[in-house]
């Protein structure tokens, strides 16, 4: 027979258990920014040197984020109006047992993994750039191209949510006033949508600075500051996967040191997401 | 302004079906028992998967053993514990930050903290807390709402009989919510799957058959990263984009239909 | 009416829904053996009052109770709350079996005690047969409880409180979900329970007041308007607003 004092006692047990699980959890955050921050320390003045050599000694990441920012906003460029697209065409255009077929279909593309996105990119986008528009095929283009698939999901989601979220009233009234589909959308669905899109292009942005394994792939290995969109680039993400497996000493510390960097500015933009879409 | 939308859909849609055509029209002349089920011969370039197939299954395995009880757990104290105040709030936002930190700083710490620090080497084990701290939050988000969906009158029904909060959560609402939750871990071993980056960093690439947790080994995401950036083999490349393009596009459909088929009954 | 100690009583209860103030200094006694019938219009406060005979409320974030609440004397919040409700049983407007056989609900109180085997067994099949249910489902015990009619989930929520043997039973108008069948089934089943425990039943129904209750107590507003004998109340109430109420239904 199990008493109540027992169970009482069991009670307060577990709920001890359950509150360690959740601060643990809530933890991990701050802990990989103390590791990531501590371990790069050392390094963390040589960043922002113009120059990545480390035979040389030299740490400066502005090249590996100027790649960064290139493939980003490559990125960007293409699956905003893409992803916007695709939101407003499931939320006027498509017959709902379409929408039902299209999402899982969109679900499925966020689902794959980035590396095989990666090498699809490598076997065929990247001869295809060397090729049709030269250069080395390994790119700036080619690597916002990948990107962009990457981000669309993420991208369409957000919007088709925030689109939907338009009240039936306003598309009634300016359709009552004859305007065409694209003249609802343009002029009232996209502006009462604003903070909603807003958050869905922020939030692209996020994902897309921290992507690594598809961009490493396709865009090359020069750490130079691209001058073209068909220039090579390495970005900041790439850059430490890349090294990340023999660096030592200091070079290992810069590693870090970029990695917080990274962290940094993921984190801003996260913050910028929450505030955009209030 | 229709017609470009239905362009835009169907490239859309072409794009995905294009990729899988390619997958399966290269990759699937590759697949073969031998394949699967022998040892790698010459770096990969001939020869089988098998260490490649079994390093990411006990990779994936470990991280759901230890990510699952922990975000479950979690996501219990969230939805049944916590009282209303700043400190659940900002439990919350830490742990929506957590869902916000791109893989390669996983990989950092978990190679800073696991593999130098703790003296673990490049090993399955360290793969495998790496990974599971990035599927916390998946775990958490999708239990929490399957807790929260079951009914507030089977929770009153157990407190009226003199259960204790744990009591109820565990014989009458973790019964109610278990395919929920369930979903949640099955969406995170899809995940898992898929990842390449923070496993680069701490399982290493050893092509070895692991015979342990601290053995390193190379899993299938990182294998197709090696053989398509050394150039050793395109069709073993393709194949094994393949066997991992269909290994997550299963995992992912399952979950998220029986998500909708749970949130709309 | 007996004048022996009250089992239950509220001295000066207020319960606070964040700002709504729902219960207003209610003083009320709930004899032994016998059934306390709490009427009133909608949101008059009637089941506000009987969740916190069995501090239900506690589970309710922002929800606050002053005054005093007294269970053979003693104040029921120096109890664990799970203490009380093993004392104090309560049985919902609807249906709420859980997601288990019939048995395991019925079972499910004094599981929790560690109770196996024969001696839990015999104390589901006693607490089935004081519900009216065992007849019908004794057959069928490991059967899945959601697939009961109405009628019999409602029975099998009684069973499984009685199963506690508690030593009151808050009914918070166990009928309004069933039909007429069912509705005498469980009217009967409270006549029985009234020899053994209190029974604190919230009615919209004036016949099933005038039927079974012992004493009436009349809510309106978050108040207690008046309380006594059932056929006083019922019959010839002193206070207008009772009338009145009477008069309408």
């Amino acid at each position: 027979m199990r008493g109540l004092t027992g169970r009482l006692r069991r009670e307060a047990a577990v709920h001890a258990l359950l509150l360690t699980a959740a601060l643990s959890a809530s933890l991990a955050v701050l802990l990989i920014a103390i590791f990531v921050t501590a371990e790069g320390w050392p390094a963390l003045a040589a960043l922002p040197g113009a120059e990545w050599n480390p035979e040389e000694g030299r740490f400066g990441v502005r090249a590996l984020v100027w790649g960064s920012l290139a493939v980003t906003a490559g990125a960007l460029l293409l699956a905003v109006p893409a992803g916007v697209g695709m939101a407003l065409f499931l939320t006027e255009v498509a017959p709902p047992s379409l929408g039902l077929l299209m999402r899982p279909l969109l679900q499925a593309l966020a689902g794959v993994p980035s590396v095989v996105y990666g090498f699809v990119g490598l076997q065929v986008l990247v001869p295809a750039i060397r090729e049709r528009l030269g250069g080395p095929g390994f790119s700036v283009l080619a690597g916002a191209v990948v990107l962009a698939v990457m981000i669309l999901p993420t991208i369409a989601a957000v919007a088709e949510d925030a689109l939907r979220a338009v009240p039936a009233a306003y598309r009634e009234g300016a359709a009552a006033l004859g305007a065409t589909p694209w003249q609802i959308a343009r002029r009232i669905l996209l502006p009462a949508a604003r903070s909603g899109l807003a958050t869905a292009v922020v939030l692209g942005l996020g994902r897309a600075l921290g992507e690594t394994m598809a961009v490493m792939m396709v865009t090359g290995n020069v750490a130079a500051p691209p001058r073209s969109v068909l220039d090579p680039v390495r970005t900041l993400t790439g850059n430490i996967a890349m090294e990340m497996g023999y660096a030592a000493g200091r070079h290992r510390a810069a590693l870090f040191a970029s990695g917080a960097l990274l962290l940094a500015m993921v984190m801003a933009v996260n913050g910028l997401a929450r505030r955009v879409g209030r | 302004m229709r017609p470009v939308l239905w362009v835009l859909a169907t490239l859309i849609c072409g794009l995905l079906l294009g990729l899988l055509g390619l997958l399966v029209g290269k990759g699937a002349g590759e697949l073969s028992l031998e394949l699967l089920f022998t040892m790698p011969v010459e770096a990969g370039r001939a020869g089988g998967m098998l260490p490649v197939l079994v390093s990411t299954l006990l990779l994936v395995a470990g991280a759901l053993a230890a990510a699952v009880p922990v975000g479950v757990g979690a996501a219990l104290y969230l939805a049944e514990y916590a009282p209303d105040g700043p400190l659940v709030r900002w439990i919350r936002s830490l742990i929506e930050a957590l869902s916000g930190v791109p893989s390669i700083l996983f990989g950092l710490f978990g190679f800073s903290l696991f593999v130098i620090r703790l003296g673990w080497g490049w090993s399955l084990a360290a793969g495998s807390l790496t990974l599971a701290l990035m599927l916390l939050p998946t775990v958490i988000r999708t239990a929490e709402e399957a807790v929260r969906a079951v009914p507030r009158e089977l929770r009153e029904g157990a407190a009226a009989l003199g259960a204790t909060r744990w009591e109820a959560l565990r014989r009458v609402v973790l019964r109610q919510a278990a395919p929920g939750i369930l979903t949640g871990a099955v969406l995170a071993l899809g995940r898992a799957l898929g990842e390449t980056a923070a496993v680069l960093l701490t399982a290493g690439t050893d092509l070895g058959m692991p015979t342990s947790l601290m053995d390193p080994g190379r899993t299938l995401s990182v294998h197709l990263y090696i053989l398509a950036t050394e150039g050793l083999s395109e069709g073993r490349a393709y194949a094994a984009a393949l066997i991992l393009v269909t290994a997550v596009l299963a995992v992912n459909l399952t979950a998220n239909l029986a998500l909708e088929r749970w949130r709309r009954p | 009416m007996k004048d022996s100690r009250p089992k239950m009583e509220t001295v000066d209860l207020h319960v606070y829904y964040g700002e709504t103030h729902a219960l207003k200094g209610v003083s009320l006694r709930i004899p032994d053996r016998a059934v306390t019938a709490l009427i009133g219009p909608s949101g008059c406060g009637k089941s506000t009052f009987l969740r916190a005979l069995n501090r239900m409320h506690d589970l309710v974030p922002g929800a606050r109770v002053r005054g005093r609440i007294l269970l053979d004397g003693r104040d029921v919040r120096r109890l664990p709350p799970e203490e009380l409700r093993c004392r104090v049983g309560m049985v919902f407007q609807r249906p709420n079996p859980f997601p288990m056989s019939i048995f395991d609900n019925v079972a499910f109180g004094p599981s929790l005690f560690g109770i196996r085997g024969e001696e839990l067994e015999a104390i589901v099949e006693e607490s089935l047969r004081r519900a009216a249910l065992w007849e019908e489902v004794r057959g069928r015990l490991y059967a899945d409880a959601r697939g009961l009619s109405g009628g019999q989930q409602q029975r099998l929520c009684i069973a499984r409180a009685l199963a506690m043997g508690p030593e009151v039973l808050l009914m918070d108008e166990p009928c309004s979900a069933l039909d007429p069948a069912a509705t005498q089934a469980v009217e009967e089943l409270i006549a029985f329970l009234r020899e053994e425990m209190a029974v604190v039943l919230v009615t919209h129904s004036m016949r099933q007041a005038r039927q079974l209750a012992d004493q009436v107590a009349f809510f309106q507003a978050g108040r207690l308007v008046e309380a006594g004998e059932a056929a006083q109340v019922l019959e010839s109430p002193r206070r207008p607003e009772t009338a009145a109420f009477l008069a309408a239904e």
